[in-house]
């Protein structure tokens, strides 16, 4: 093994990034790399020729060039304290496949992702157009997310898995602890894990049953190839998902390490076997902050950006405030926002304003998102050494390796190790925890143990505790992450969540109306406005709200299932960019009362409605929308109710018009001339007459499907447009209410396109004249008018 | 003499008396980040007795000032006022 170095101690460089030398993990005393199967339970592999001969793989290295993904489950090579095979002697006798009965290590993050439905592009043939089913829609988001967190080897493994749901709609999160049960290696690389299920945060509903199992299976070649998880117990049907293998680690951090300029020397890379009060056994090697939390579970990583502060920052008095440094973190870390991620800011001063007696501090309980930001102060007490001490430089040196790892352990919302059953008022544990104040812990004070500083020293392992493991690796991660719960809330730890933030756009769904309310039978038309509210200029499909392929929308009547919005027409386009500046929206409107599957909003009551845009690299997710449908007000419409909710009048109003579905037009007919009070009517209007203002086909089955042939049914503008006028401009407010701004002025435009055609200019003007007042008294944004003015002036 | 109010503190008024001196500290809390409420410097003479008086927790003790030992750590433990003196400047993180 390489000779380590001093500890590390950097000056106006820094040395947050040198490389320290460690122990390889699979020679380090605290690294479990894998697990020899049970002898009762073997399954056997049988393989042929030399290579089954374990002799052949004595130290695993050629096993190891079959690993499948670098640094993920692998077939390690056997660690010092797992029992080796034993070389016995071959026997002289017929030759039988030898089982080997070693799993490498599976600890680390998996996730299973829900199969996304691409519709398959349909060919064009030479020949005779037959008719051939339309693609259905798709589900353009995965709208089930589940990390899935096993604790089970590696370093100082928990014996615990953790499950994580987040459910996009409607949104709903779930979080699961189990305390393993049995861990049985049954043959090379196939490992089945069973836990019992001990904590539960969230919708319980999302992660049914009481036992989780998770399985890692060989496939082809050595390692590992699949990964499943399985949800069962309590009397539920059990649940099965495929998993992926993400990380060893379980969550991704950043560190961002900056020194005010008169902090002096800083420690962030410590030598365990600098001082000699130590454990006997600890390893002789170079720990970094990174290093710590690498084997506390984290893929932890120093950000290249390092600042060194000038003392000009730190106040008059040249010392700092929890204020100042928050300040000064807003300033100089470059990864700052106010918003839950996995980052922390780390700095280096002299002296806090509150005088030597404090070391470090976690100075950021300040403003909505705690937790971002540590200080660690080398002109502190940290720099007095214990009388007699036999190395006083390795003793600072540790001290301040130690105390900086301490502050950053708080930023993590861990608790000193005396305080982790404290609750109201100071603010409460995420789970019934026992004080450790024995603790060899990163977050004990060395003076508070039994015996004193010596005492802890002696026995300190360079970590954090298993409880204090259990919770950064395990606990809901909002209790964890940097910026989310607040600081000592649910201590000895969002929807976030990721799904809370969902980057540079917003996304809203509105009405366009002014209230929420809605007749029985009116159809409800939902407009989106999504909004650029990044940074920069974007680029991005122009139509992705219009054409149906983006846009996922979820309907739950209260009290009732949750139903999911598919639209009727999905446009397939060309791909093409669109630049959205900042500020900038686009626009979309879509009827959700009808799906493919019929009516969704059919019955009187409260509904809850939300959207989300799948952007490709995120998924932006809109409020949720409270609508109210009223009973029927009249006789005829609960009459017509039975007729009107059915597939074939949806796929009239959506498609607004569809002639060869008599019947359902029949009933729209009834539903114009009975209800005619009922915005229902307007709609039943456009859409039995739309069809008619242009020439229109139709396929005529004739006398059966082997007949098909085209026909066309001639256009009728001027009666066409008349019907049309009177059900859109007779009551404009009320008919663009209820179709919505999009809508209703598209149809007003499609109208005068067609009275333009059939040679009715001035009818056209006159129409774009109405539209263009309507559009003012609604306020409708000024690029529309405007472009609806330009329209009409090319016409005159 | 540096009195070192640490765990346990919650909107806490503590009042201390040595002879002629009454002193009454603001409400204090422990901040747990560091597990330290607040520190009162007094000056006192070797031996003189010091007073802590808690009236709504209902709670008194005394002190004897040892100059050896100056830094005195007060604590709040399972309802009952918890003491340490100590040589050693007391460190918090």
């Amino acid at each position: 093994m390489a000779k380590t170095p001093k500890s590390g101690s950097s000056g106006a460089s820094g040395d947050a990034n040198e490389d320290p030398v460690l122990i390889p993990d699979d020679e380090h005393p605290d690294f479990v790399g894998g697990t020899i199967a049970e002898d009762e339970v073997v399954d056997e592999v049988a393989l042929g020729g030399e290579g089954d001969d374990l002799s052949g793989f004595d130290d695993f290295d050629e096993i190891d060039e079959f690993t499948p993904a670098p640094g993920g489950p692998s077939l390690p090579r056997i660690p010092p304290h797992v029992p080796r095979i034993p070389r016995l002697p071959v026997p002289r006798q017929p030759w039988r496949p030898v089982p080997i009965r070693f799993c490498g290590a599976v600890s680390g993050k998996y996730r299973y992702r829900p199969p996304v439905f691409v519709p398959r592009p349909v060919p064009i043939q030479p020949g005779p157009i037959v008719p051939r089913p339309i693609p259905g829609p798709i589900i353009p988001i995965n709208l089930l997310q589940i990390n899935v967190r096993v604790d089970v080897d590696r370093y100082y493994p928990q014996s615990r898995i953790s499950i994580e749901v987040n459910r996009l709609f409607p949104r709903a999160s779930a979080h699961v602890i189990a305390e393993v049960t049995s861990d049985r290696c049954t043959g090379l690389n196939n490992r089945t894990i069973d836990a019992n299920i001990v904590y539960r945060d969230g919708t319980n509903s999302l992660i049914p049953g009481t036992k989780v199992r998770f399985r890692a299976q060989r496939t082809t070649g050595f390692g590992y190839g699949k990964y499943t998880l399985t949800l069962w117990g309590g009397g539920i049907t059990a649940r099965n998902y495929n998993l992926s293998f993400e990380s060893k680690y379980f969550d991704p951090v950043e560190f961002e390490v900056d020194r005010v300029a008169n902090a002096g020397n800083i420690v962030t890379a410590y030598n365990t076997a600098d001082h000699p009060r130590r454990p006997a056994n600890l390893p002789n090697e170079v720990l970094s902050l990174a290093t710590v939390f690498q084997r506390a579970g984290f893929d932890a990583k120093m950000s290249p950006n390092q600042t060194v502060i000038p003392t000009s920052g730190a106040g008059a008095n040249g010392t700092w405030s929890d204020t100042e440094m928050h300040n000064a973190m807003v300033t100089y870390w470059s990864r700052f926002a106010n918003r839950p991620k996995w980052a922390m800011w780390v700095l280096y001063a002299a002296r806090h304003d509150r005088g030597r007696g404090l070391g470090g501090v976690m100075f950021d309980d300040i403003g909505p998102n705690h937790r971002q930001g540590t200080a660690i102060f080398t002109d502190s007490f940290i720099q007095d050494v214990t009388p007699g001490d036999p190395d006083p430089a390795g003793f600072r040196r540790r001290n301040q390796f130690w105390t900086a790892v301490h502050e950053m352990g708080h930023g993590f919302n861990l608790a000193h190790s005396w305080q982790k059953s404290l609750g109201a008022p100071y603010g409460n544990p995420w789970i019934p925890l026992a004080n450790e104040p024995e603790a060899r812990s990163f977050m004990n004070y060395p003076r508070r143990v039994a015996g004193g500083e010596n005492a802890f020293w002696n026995n300190f392992r360079f970590r954090f505790s298993d409880d204090e493991l259990i919770f950064m690796r395990h606990a809901p991660r909002r209790f964890v992450q940097m910026g989310n719960d607040d600081w000592f809330e649910n201590h000895g730890f969002e929807a976030p969540s990721e799904l809370d933030h969902t980057g540079d756009w917003s996304l809203e769904l509105r009405p366009n109306r002014a209230n929420n309310s809605y007749r029985f039978l009116e159809p409800v038309s939902m407009e989106l406005k999504m909004t650029n509210t990044g940074d920069q200029t974007a680029h991005v499909e122009g139509d992705m709200l219009r054409d149906g392929r983006h846009i996922t929308v979820f309907i739950q009547r209260e009290g009732g299932e949750t139903k999911q919005w598919r639209p009727m027409i999905t446009s397939c386009h060309e791909t093409h960019e669109d630049a959205v500046d900042v500020g900038e929206s686009l626009y979309g409107a879509h009827v959700i009362s009808t799906s493919t599957d019929g009516w969704l909003i059919d019955e009187a009551g409260f509904y809850k409605v939300q959207a989300a845009v799948d952007m490709g690299d995120q998924i932006v997710v809109s409020n949720v929308m409270r609508l109210y449908v009223s009973p029927p007000q009249a006789e005829a419409e609960a009459a017509v109710a039975p007729d009107y909710f059915t597939e074939d009048v949806a796929r009239v109003v959506a498609f607004n018009g569809a002639p060869e579905l008599s019947a359902a037009e029949d009933v729209l007919r009834q539903v114009a001339e009975t209800c005619a009070d009922n915005p229902a009517a307007k709609h039943a209007q456009v859409a039995l007459t739309n069809p008619n203002l242009r020439n229109f086909k139709v396929l005529d089955a004739g006398a059966g499907r082997d007949d098909l042939k085209i026909k066309t049914q001639n256009a009728k503008v001027s009666t066409a447009a008349k019907a049309q006028t009177k059900a859109l401009l007779d009551d404009p407010n009320g008919a663009a209410d209820t179709m919505g701004h999009i809508s209703f002025f598209d149809q007003l435009r499609s109208v005068a396109e067609a009275m333009e055609d059939h040679g009715d200019d001035k009818g056209a003007v006159a129409l774009m004249k109405k539209t263009i007042k309507v559009m003012k008294d609604r306020g409708i944004i000024q690029r529309v008018i405007d472009n609806a003015e330009a329209r009409l002036e090319r016409r005159k | 003499m540096e009195f070192h109010f640490t765990d346990g503190f919650f909107d806490d008024v503590l009042q201390l008396i040595a002879g002629d001196l009454n002193l009454t500290t603001d409400p204090m809390t422990t901040r747990m980040q560091t597990g330290l409420a607040h520190v009162e410097t007094l000056h006192l003479t070797e031996g003189k007795e010091v007073t802590l008086i808690s009236e709504n927790r209902h709670l008194k003790t005394t002190i004897t000032v040892d100059a050896a030992k100056p830094y005195v750590i007060v604590a709040l433990v399972d309802g009952a006022f918890e003491i340490a003196a100590t040589a050693q400047m007391p460190g918090y993180l």
